[in-house]
């Protein structure tokens, strides 16, 4: 068999570029690991979520005319939007949807997530009914609401969620340089290079601040913990936050790369992300990150050899052979240690 | 002298057995008492509902005047009470300074905004905190372990950071829950000193408990007795170690 080096090379760096993604997505699942030892099957919709509010916000910016006047704080913006839109879905759910079943049985809050994933779906794609509904409702006669907003109110529930599958603006074009054969697009170094650069300042963040020793505290032993004057709850909620704004980068990265987003889209980056956590070693930061970028190319590598349509055999190949001989995945000592 | 922790008829029942039974407590300020018993007295049991681990059923905890009973710990923790644990309970996979960091987690106030934007304030206030572990690491004899992963230390070793983490809080009051547990009599006789010296240097009030009445003996302003949590006996150490009651507890009835 012969290796065809350029197309091998372009996929090694899409490779790179997907790896982004799951990293991102994945220490959302492995710092939710970490403190509540539960696996959050919710955290592919709030992905999905913030590609859906980074699009929603990229629309109003685009109407305020932002794009034109300064694109670079637009596009900034935009990553925000899609981040809060996410970091609020994940916060709520960990407030409504697990909170209430800390003490319950460990099976309990997983097929709570299990739920609330579809839940999120389904809130999503029918959005725009729920909003003509509700500006419907009348009370003796008299609408609930002003009839001027109705209109407004409707048209943006219409532009955020729905049934149909929603395009992404192409800002992120196939533009590039060229390395001998092979190219190399812009939007795949900003990618990759964002990517790196938020999971450093994760990173930083764990490790030295005071909110990082206390998540990290939190997980090794809740109790003592709390006794240290630390707000279990606070920092639970936090994490979630923290998780859930990556997982809303990397939604918005993902609109933007592949123009289409729909509700449905978190399933397979989501499960994807997942395998990458418990690879790197679930609770894992470090191991998340690693994880991603070894699944990301591992899927680079294995299109060379099989067919396209193989893809997530190796990746799924993957999670099956890490469960069986390491399950505590490449970096998973320290979980190991923390379990006994 | 005022009052820093009172409980009156504290009771903590499991499924029926009594744990701890209408336990009545005064401790006045910068005092050591101690609260001995022999094993499964319910003493751990007493600790764990001051510090909010366990809601009594019954009976009132007041601490400096305010109310303890459905306060959760972490609060506890804040307004000054800290403790250590019969078994260890330090963060295994963090260093030991990291340790101490936590332990002063209240007394800092950078949060999330702070985490993430690191104004100049937080930078300090890091670097103030950092200096202050590493004194408090001083002086429990931790100076070179700054970095040592706390799972990684000898055994003498965690006992002393856990009680340095436990300073870091600022802590009006200060409960050890057998810090001699597992020592050989010289390094006892070691931490005994090393309490006395701390409740000086950091004015504390200090609750200790301890299973090995001896232990106590020398560094107790007054000794609380616990038998099948009731509180049997109470008094200076002379007192109650010539309590008849109390030498029937730790040595059973005699035969006769």
């Amino acid at each position: 068999m012969s290796i065809n080096w350029p197309v091998f090379a372009d996929q090694l760096i899409n490779g790179l570029t997907v790896g982004s993604f799951y990293a991102l997505i994945a220490l959302g699942y492995t710092m939710v690991y970490g403190v509540l030892l539960m696996i959050n099957f919710a955290h592919s919709e709030i992905f999905m979520v913030g590609a859906y509010s980074g699009l929603f916000t990229m629309n109003r910016l685009a109407e305020m005319g932002l794009y034109e006047t300064s694109p670079a704080l637009a596009i900034l913006l935009t990553f925000l939007g899609g981040a809060i839109g996410a970091a609020l879905t994940g916060v709520t759910l960990e407030r409504l949807a697990y909170r209430p079943l800390r003490k319950a049985t460990r099976l309990a809050p997983l097929i709570s997530a299990i739920g609330a994933s579809f839940f999120l779906q389904e809130l999503v794609r029918l959005l725009p009914t729920i909003g003509k509904a509700v500006m419907g409702i009348r009370l003796g006669g008299q609408s609930l609401f002003p009839v001027n907003w109705q209109q407004s109110i409707i048209k943006l529930m219409d532009d955020f969620g729905g049934s149909k599958v929603k395009i992404y603006p192409g800002i992120m074009t196939t533009a590039g340089f060229d390395i001998g054969d092979i190219h190399v697009r812009y939007s795949q170094v900003v990618i990759l290079v964002s990517s790196l650069l938020i999971m450093a300042a994760l990173y930083l963040l764990v490790r030295y601040t005071r909110l990082g020793k206390a998540m990290r505290a939190v997980a090794e032993d809740k109790e003592a913990a709390a006794l240290m004057g630390i707000d279990i709850n606070q920092i639970i909620s936090r994490t979630f936050l923290i998780g859930s704004m990556l997982a809303g980068v990397a939604g918005v990265m993902m609109g933007m790369y592949y123009l289409q987003i729909r509700t449905t889209m978190g399933f397979v980056p989501g499960i994807k992300a997942f395998t990458a956590a418990v690879l790197g070693g679930i609770g894992n930061i470090p191991g998340a990150m690693l994880g991603g970028y070894v699944l990301g190319l591992a899927e680079a590598i294995g299109l060379q050899f099989l067919p396209a349509v193989y893809k997530d055999v190796v990746a799924f190949g993957i999670l099956v052979l890490i469960l069986i001989f390491k399950p505590t995945g490449i970096l998973g000592e320290v979980v190991a240690q923390k379990k006994l | 002298m005022s009052i820093v922790l009172e409980t009156r008829q504290v009771t903590k029942n499991f499924g029926g057995l009594m744990a701890v039974n209408r336990v009545d407590l005064v401790v006045p300020e910068r005092a050591i008492a101690s609260v001995i018993g022999p094993n499964g007295a319910g003493k751990t049991t007493f600790f764990n509902c001051v510090s909010g681990f366990y809601t009594p059923e019954e009976g009132q905890i007041e601490f400096q005047g305010q109310s303890l009973v459905g306060v959760p710990p972490y609060q506890i923790a804040r307004a000054g009470i800290a403790r250590t644990y019969q078994n260890i309970r330090l963060f295994p996979a963090m260093t030991a300074l990291e340790n101490i960091l936590v332990g002063r987690h209240s007394r800092l106030k950078t949060g999330l905004i702070g985490a993430i934007v690191r104004p100049s304030a937080a930078v300090r206030e890091e670097q103030t905190a950092s200096q202050y572990a590493l004194e408090l690491l001083d002086l429990v004899g931790l100076m070179g372990e700054a970095n040592t992963l706390a799972r990684n230390l000898p055994y003498g070793d965690q006992r002393r950071l856990e009680v340095a983490r436990a300073l870091a809080n600022d802590p009006t009051l200060l409960m050890l829950d057998e810090p001699t547990a597992g020592m050989n009599p010289q390094e006892t006789r070691d931490m005994m000193a090393f309490i006395l010296r701390i409740r000086d240097e950091f004015s504390l009030t200090i609750l200790l408990i301890e299973h090995d009445m001896r232990v106590v003996m020398g560094v107790s302003d007054q000794v609380s007795v616990l038998d099948y949590g009731v509180k049997i006996a109470e008094g200076t150490p002379a007192e109650v170690q010539a309590n008849p009651i109390v030498i029937e507890a730790y040595l059973g009835r005699p035969t006769e």
